[in-house]
């Protein structure tokens, strides 16, 4: 714990903040007031409990169909980081393999996995997943496997790189002449060695794919009603600014906070963690 | 004398290929193992020594399957095992086992010492849970290891411990073969013992054959029985220790024995010197490849490379010598 | 230098194919192409002459040989919803688009440079920590926050600025100022490190023993050497911007082809979005490949590093 007490002041708020959300996510079922899909047709539009007309029923007020905002956002952190973290791990899993598998067999193997490398550097992903939903149809698998896709090319990158140098090693080449298989090698001795760079990545990932969920459900190409997401949350609320302007505006802050607190957090990390990787 | 031994090997060639940069410079391949015979008889120490770049590591790894070789004869006890690494029966992988030459390096940093003795047995599905950390527990009593160092990692340790746990984790898969490269060259010289006295009661107590590369050649004569001397991927010499040391006929052997230092300064002899460079392995010279270093080189060596033939009654105890040299063998009664 | 160029533009060109491969199987994957392409609601007879035109009655090879061919003379297919050529659709919104891309840049480049160099200059004083800070928060803030943020404050209550479409210059500035904030975050980052790197150069010290004045050292001397390192965040800033127009033209009304993509993913209007992502990926490559063969012969140290490795 005497290591903490040297982290700089936004680093441990961001720690703070991000707890905080990791609780809201797990406990929403118990602390969330309402049900995010309970509907007070007597109480519409309710504006937040600071501004004239708020109540204490509904702290941050209520929507078009006197909905609970704070309700909905509990959900919604729920709903968002959820896809999230599933996205991040899946990304991890994916780009891992596909480094191990360019380093296990080398050749065209390589060369297909370098070259989808480069592809998916090349284009913005945005755009390669608003395409993806356009052709297969929107459904909630899809959209978690499109995040999950996000961003499989920085972990296959760094992978594929450290795995080559591992493989080369002696405790590599000992493993074989002992017999042990390339799953053995790969995911039971090199994983845990270049575990860290994966950990980092993954910091770094997790929110960008928050962004790139928000964006995407803000559109309404995302998480489709009747779930509810930070960013369809604000989506819909836009229609509201002139009347209701809480609506979209208390998700948009959690989202800025949050994404904010990941990001410090993995800076920090990064930093903390693997100096080599400083810079880049 | 046609002993059957547990490991032989007949004419292996090791390549290196460099590879060149298209249409401008050809790529070259370097033969750093060429066409080199080698028996090891069941329970046998057979030293092998030759400067570094001489091609024994490659040797050596080229009987674990590891690089780029062929040869006419590989065979352990009567089986063929030609086969790359990737492609050997398991079994095999099992029966021969290879002791590295950094023993930092051969290790896991992120495994602890036990996790690492008991990993072959599971690799090899051989023992389940407690079976398995208790046989990992007595190759590391075998190697003289305490049960302190079991929940250590390999950066925790001394190197002479590191080797040793390197050994535990050979010796837990019961193999018949160890071949050990350089296994003392990254140790102490007080350590050095230590592991070689262990590799010796290995041999004496479980009839283990060991080939040991060195470049130390009063290590090989503490330890072994019989040595090979390797020059630039070929075996110039080769015979039962005492009488090889006793009375080297290759020029190359001789001068590596008159470089041993003596025991004791007052026996010591003026130096046989090396003249010379090492010549690079990439364009190894014609005839015998010792030639442009050696005292007694004639027209022959030039262009004739010699064979590795038996020198006649340098016969010891069933073991013959050999040499592979046109002056040393004029000088012997030799038949050819 | 010729051959280097040679190979980037080749694997430039395998992109392309790879990502017209891609949209070509991923069309085909998603069903019968005829419905998808053209629609349920046109006559079944327009149907089959558009089977026929792109041979989907036969093999899959032929039909990619065709496909190939068809984009090499600009035939997207037919936009269903706007029962035209789908190239015709996206070409009409371009300008309104580039337009806003232009804006956005010049904007950027004026406040995301001086930012990074000053917070370089003065490095760790108040300057440089606030610098830092913005470029962090910007970098997190999602283009559609930014954007309702900025409706809220100028549209809805100030009541200063338009905040749905384009018809004059007043309605460029929030979507503008919206794509600016984060696109000038990453400039100002990669301008602040790379001022950096080159104020610790031997030359810049030198400069200063000399008793230069330090302003007019910093404006001549560093500006342009660290003007090359800032060459390789082009790439990275267009596939931002196009990202970011996509969200921020959406927020806005802005009628471009970001608002008609997600229009049309809406819709499922598979040509459209088809033409759109070609048009996307062509333009990545081509900035990419313009940004390696000028970094290349900007910095000739490149060329030396990735000889001697």
């Amino acid at each position: 714990m005497a290591r903490l007490a040297g982290l700089p002041l936004s680093v441990r708020l961001s720690g703070v903040w991000v707890l905080a959300m990791l609780a809201v996510a797990i406990l929403a079922d118990w602390i969330a007031p309402y049900d995010y899909a309970a509907i007070d047709l007597r109480n519409r539009l309710t504006p937040p409990i600071w501004m004239t007309g708020g109540t204490w029923l509904h702290p941050l007020g209520t929507d078009d169909l006197g909905r609970d905002v704070l309700s909905r956002i509990i959900y919604s952190v729920r709903t968002s980081l959820a896809v999230a973290l599933l996205g991040t791990i899946i990304g991890a899993a994916l780009g891992t393999s596909l480094g191990f598998l360019a380093a296990r067999f080398r050749g065209w193997v390589d060369d297909l996995v370098t070259m989808a490398i480069d592809f998916q550097a090349a284009l913005p992903f945005l755009i390669l997943a608003l395409a993806a939903l356009a052709f297969l149809g929107n459904s909630l698998v899809l959209f978690v496997a499109i995040m999950g896709v996000y961003g499989w090319e920085r972990y296959a990158r760094i992978v594929r790189g450290m795995a080559f140098a591992a493989q080369a090693q002696g405790y590599a080449i000992a493993l074989r002449t002992l017999g042990a298989s390339s799953a053995r090698v790969y995911f039971a001795h090199i994983l845990p060695n270049i575990a860290s760079a994966i950990i980092v990545n993954m910091t770094l990932n997790f929110p960008e794919t928050v962004l790139l969920e928000t964006s995407l459900s803000f559109l309404g190409l995302g998480i489709q009603p009747p779930m509810t997401s930070l960013g369809n949350m604000v989506g819909f609320g836009r229609d509201y600014l002139l009347s209701a302007w809480w609506i979209a505006v208390c998700p948009a802050v959690v989202i800025f906070v949050t994404t904010l607190a990941f990001s410090l957090l993995g800076d920090w990390l990064r930093d903390y963690l693997d100096p080599a990787l400083r810079g880049s | 004398m046609t002993e059957v031994g547990l490991l032989e090997l007949r004419g292996l060639r090791c390549r290196f290929a460099s590879r060149g940069i298209p249409l401008i410079a050809p790529g070259t391949t370097v033969h750093a193992v060429d066409g080199v015979d080698l028996t090891l008889a069941p329970g046998e120490i057979l030293g092998l020594v030759g400067e570094s770049g001489c091609g024994k590591s490659t040797l050596a790894k080229a009987l674990m399957g590891l690089g780029d070789y062929q040869a006419e004869t590989m065979r352990f006890a009567g089986q063929d095992i030609r086969a790359p690494l990737d492609r050997r029966p398991r079994d095999l992988l099992r029966r021969i086992q290879y002791v590295f030459q950094d023993p930092l390096d051969a290790l896991d940093p992120r495994r602890s010492v036990l996790y690492q003795v008991a990993e072959p047995l599971l690799i090899h599905g051989l023992a389940s849970g407690a079976e398995r950390e208790a046989r990992a527990r007595a190759a590391l009593r075998d190697v003289n290891l305490g049960a302190d160092i079991e929940v250590k990692f390999p950066h925790q340790l001394s190197g002479g411990q590191r080797q040793r746990v390197v050994i535990a984790r050979a010796l837990v898969l019961a193999p018949e073969v160890l071949i050990c490269d350089e296994p003392v060259s990254a140790l102490d010289v007080s350590i050095q013992a230590q592991v070689v006295n262990l590799l010796r009661d290995l041999r004496d107590r479980r009839g283990l054959t060991i080939l040991f590369i060195s470049h130390d050649l009063g290590l090989v004569r503490h330890l072994c029985d019989r040595v090979a001397v390797m020059y630039l991927g070929r075996i110039c010499e080769t015979g039962p220790i005492e009488p090889l040391f006793e009375r080297p006929r290759h020029p190359y052997t001789q001068a590596l024995v008159a470089a041993i230092p003596p025991p004791h300064p007052r026996l010591r002899k003026p130096l046989k010197r090396l003249i010379g460079e090492p010549p690079r392995p990439g364009s190894p010279p014609p005839g015998c490849r010792f030639h442009p270093r050696c005292p007694l080189c004639e027209a022959a060596c030039r262009t004739e490379p010699p064979a590795l033939l038996p020198i006649v009654g340098a016969q010891h105890d069933g073991a013959q010598q050999s040499v592979a040299c046109h002056v040393a063998r004029r000088g012997e009664a030799l038949p050819c | 230098m010729l051959v280097f160029a040679l190979r980037k533009v080749f694997r430039a060109l395998l992109t392309v194919m790879l990502l017209v491969t891609f949209t070509f199987f991923i069309l085909r994957l998603t069903g019968d192409p005829a419905t998808s392409m053209v629609g349920l609601d046109v006559p079944p007879e327009a149907r089959e002459a558009f089977r026929v035109k792109w041979g989907l009655d036969r093999p899959l090879w032929t039909q990619y040989l065709i496909y190939l061919e068809q984009l090499a003379q600009g035939d997207f297919g037919r936009s269903f919803v706007g029962a035209r050529p789908a190239w015709d659709v996206v070409a009409e919104r371009l300008p309104k688009t580039l337009s806003l891309m232009g804006a956005t840049t010049l904007v950027t480049l004026l406040i995301g440079i001086p930012l990074g160099v000053i917070a370089a200059v003065r490095r760790g004083t108040w300057v440089d920590r606030l610098a830092i800070g913005v470029s962090v928060a910007g970098l997190s803030l999602p283009n559609f926050v930014v954007g309702i943020l900025l409706i809220l404050l100028f549209g809805v209550g100030l009541m200063w600025l338009p905040t749905t479409g384009s018809d004059t210059a007043w309605h460029f500035i929030l979507p503008v100022v919206t794509m600016a904030t984060s696109e000038a975050a990453v400039f100002a980052r990669f301008a602040r490190s790379a001022m950096l790197d080159v104020l610790n150069q031997p030359y810049m010290r030198t400069a200063a023993a000399k008793g230069r004045d330090r302003a007019s050292a910093v404006v001549w001397h560093a500006l342009p050497n660290a003007a090359i390192p800032l060459v390789t965040v082009v790439a990275l800033y267009l596939g931002r911007l196009i990202v970011g127009a996509v969200v921020t033209e959406n927020v806005f009304a802005w009628p471009g082809v970001g608002s008609l993509l997600v229009l049309s993913v809406e819709h499922r209007d598979l040509a459209v979005v088809q033409t759109i992502v070609i048009l996307v990926g062509i333009t990545m490559v081509a900035a990419n490949l313009t940004v390696d063969i000028a970094y290349r012969w900007l910095d000739p140290r490149t060329a030396r590093r990735e000889g001697a490795g």
